[in-house]
């Protein structure tokens, strides 16, 4: 079937002004984190191609004024033990409720659902007092905790959904040969779920790694900031002649989260969607 | 940092696991003993304990101390009735953030599936879909705060008569002749200056689901629809729509989801000035800025109240998937 070619043509130019308006802006982030400041307080950073004066000195200052490489690890220390926790307790609970039959179950897995749109401003004072008091704030820990727990019911509908799915017979099989829950959880249900764990992970750990509230409440512009935290602060205190300190930082931020969403991106958008419709 | 930090840290990516798993195992050998009918009934409950304990912890506790601390005072003890919900209610700063978040998850998501649609059904003509799937997706591995710093620096404004240095002023400027406008600091403007940064953000999972959608109709019904004489905008209307309406829905909850917590957008770009506060960054204010407990929590319970549809709809819909399998 022959279409129009004006339909072509219009199809094409709505997709080109689509990529555009998606790349125009971050482009104008990494052009502008390569300008002198003076020239990103006096001119768009479009004209720097015209009058190039490319420099790489806002990288410099955004790791030796702004720490920016603390802020890296501290991000790194943050979001690993974090979701290596939600992980970890998810993929058992997610079992547990995708496999095995009792009485309760359904009560406790809806309401654990019903967690999942929980807004985390519920957790803002009650944990900040609750870690206070346990001095933990300022600590890693608080945020292992935090970030372990708070999305755990999304984590265990997905792999509840994973561990559902597996063939009944491999498990069957299992106890034929006489194996425990304990082995047949730890044999054969966790390598097959391999890959829901990982897609999990990966998810969930650029998510974590961009959350800007709860690490701002319980962590703070102290030396345990991670990026996220140091380049909301600079945002806020921006100059004009600091723009290209905090568009240098930004880049910087986001080259693990894309690094990793670029070579794992099947996990990526294999979590998303399977949180969102059934896998 | 301290330097046995990292220690820690490598400790509980090593040990947590392996204490769960030590549980699991452990708790097998014990309950072994008993007959296999105690076993089966205590044994999810035992696998289970230490989730629960988690999700307690940080997701029931708070909700219930948040619902207590809203009944009381400034620092969260004591009673003082439904004073702070009074005042949550009638203060004028509250309200219009009230106003605010319902203006953004009435408008941005319903906006996002539209764009999401059309771009994933062109997307799905031409040959180089891969690439703009892709290209919209990116802003998802990008944190809020970042996407906010991005277009801050589009949103710049230079005063009338001087070379703009936002390209929005710049591009604005020299096709309408008009005078540049502030548009993070404009009211109103500056509310649809922050929800064009969500949608730039979100567009990516709205697309991501929408295609999968698209593609997952059965290419029988396009073609029988067509060859009974339906025209393109038929065949959408009476066959693609109808058939993406499960994903349509689940996009749109969480979408909702999302833009009812929004924080980052909001605090990094305009600090919630010029009227652009929503409910989730006056929470954080009345905690942290003027250290109201209580008042913060009674915020907080009316932002759960809001989310409390969204929450029952997904255990409906999970429940309905359910009766399916």
């Amino acid at each position: 079937m022959r279409r129009p070619s004006v339909g072509r043509l219009a199809v094409h130019l709505v997709l080109a002004i689509v990529i555009l308006f998606w790349l125009v802006p971050a482009l104008g982030l990494l052009v502008t984190s390569f300008r002198t400041g003076s020239a990103a307080a006096t001119s768009g950073w479009w004209t720097e191609f015209a009058y190039p004066q490319f420099t790489s000195s806002a990288y410099r200052g955004a790791f030796e004024q702004v720490s920016l490489g603390r802020g890296l690890l501290n991000s790194l220390l943050v979001t690993i033990p974090a979701n290596v926790v939600l992980v970890s307790f998810a993929t058992v609970v997610g079992y547990v409720f995708g496999r095995m039959r009792f009485r309760g179950r359904d009560v406790v897995f809806m309401l654990t659902i019903a967690l999942m749109a929980l807004p985390p401003q519920m957790a803002l004072g009650p944990l900040f007092q609750l870690f206070s008091d346990l001095g933990l704030t300022g600590h890693y820990a608080s945020m292992w905790i935090f970030q372990g727990g708070f999305v755990m019911p999304l984590a265990v509908l997905i792999l509840r959904n994973f561990f559902a799915s597996i063939p009944d017979e491999l498990f069957e099989a299992a106890e034929v040969d006489g194996a425990g829950p304990a082995s047949t959880f730890f044999a054969i249900a966790l390598p097959l779920a391999l890959p829901g764990i990982l897609s999990v992970f990966i998810f969930q750990f650029i998510f974590s790694w961009n959350d800007l509230m709860m690490p701002l409440v319980l962590l703070g512009a102290s030396d345990k900031a991670t990026v996220t935290i140091q380049i909301a602060g600079m945002v806020g205190s921006t100059t004009a002649d600091n723009q290209t300190l905090v568009a240098a930082s930004a880049i910087v931020s986001v080259i693990v989260p894309l690094v990793v969403f670029f070579a794992l991106q099947r996990y990526f958008v294999r979590g998303l969607m399977s949180g969102a419709v059934k896998g | 940092m301290t330097p046995g930090d990292p220690a820690i840290a490598v400790a509980v990516i090593i040990g947590v696991p392996l204490a769960l798993g030590g549980w699991v195992f452990l708790s097998e050998r014990v309950i072994r003993r008993s007959g296999r009918n105690t076993q089966s009934r205590w044994r999810p409950w035992i696998w289970l304990l230490p989730g629960l304990v988690l999700m307690g912890t940080v997701l029931v506790y708070p909700l219930l101390a948040t619902l207590r601390m809203s009944f009381g005072d400034r620092t969260g003890e004591g009673f003082t009735g439904l004073r702070n919900y009074e005042w949550a209610l009638t203060d004028p700063q509250v309200l219009q953030a009230l106003l605010k978040s319902v203006l953004w998850i009435a408008v941005l998501p319903v906006v996002l599936i539209l764009a999401a649609l059309l771009i994933a059904i062109l997307a799905d003509r031409v040959r180089y879909e891969r690439i703009v799937i892709t290209v919209v997706m990116i802003p998802s591995a990008l944190s809020l705060v970042v996407a906010g710093v991005i277009w801050s620096l589009m949103y710049r404004y230079s005063p009338p008569g001087r070379p703009q240095v936002g390209l929005l002023n710049a591009v604005w400027t020299s096709l309408s002749g008009q005078d540049p406008v502030a548009w993070t600091l404009e009211p109103g403007v500056a509310d649809a200056a922050l929800m064009l940064i969500g949608m730039w953000a979100w567009l990516g999972f709205a697309t991501v689901l929408l295609s999968a959608g698209v593609k997952g109709i059965p290419a029988e019904y396009l073609e029988a629809a067509r060859l009974d004489g339906a025209n393109e905008w038929q065949v959408f209307t009476h066959v693609t729509l109808p058939q993406l309406i499960p994903t349509i829905v689940v996009v749109l909850t969480t979408l909702v989801v999302w833009a009812l917590k929004v924080f980052d957008i909001v605090y990094v770009v305009t600090g919630g000035r010029n009227g652009t506060d929503v409910l989730a960054t006056r929470v954080y204010k009345e905690f942290f800025t003027s250290q109201q407990m209580g008042q913060g929590a009674a915020i907080a319970i009316i932002l759960f109240l809001v989310a409390v549809p969204m929450m029952a709809f997904n255990i409906w819909r999970i429940r309905r998937e359910e009766s399916f399998r």
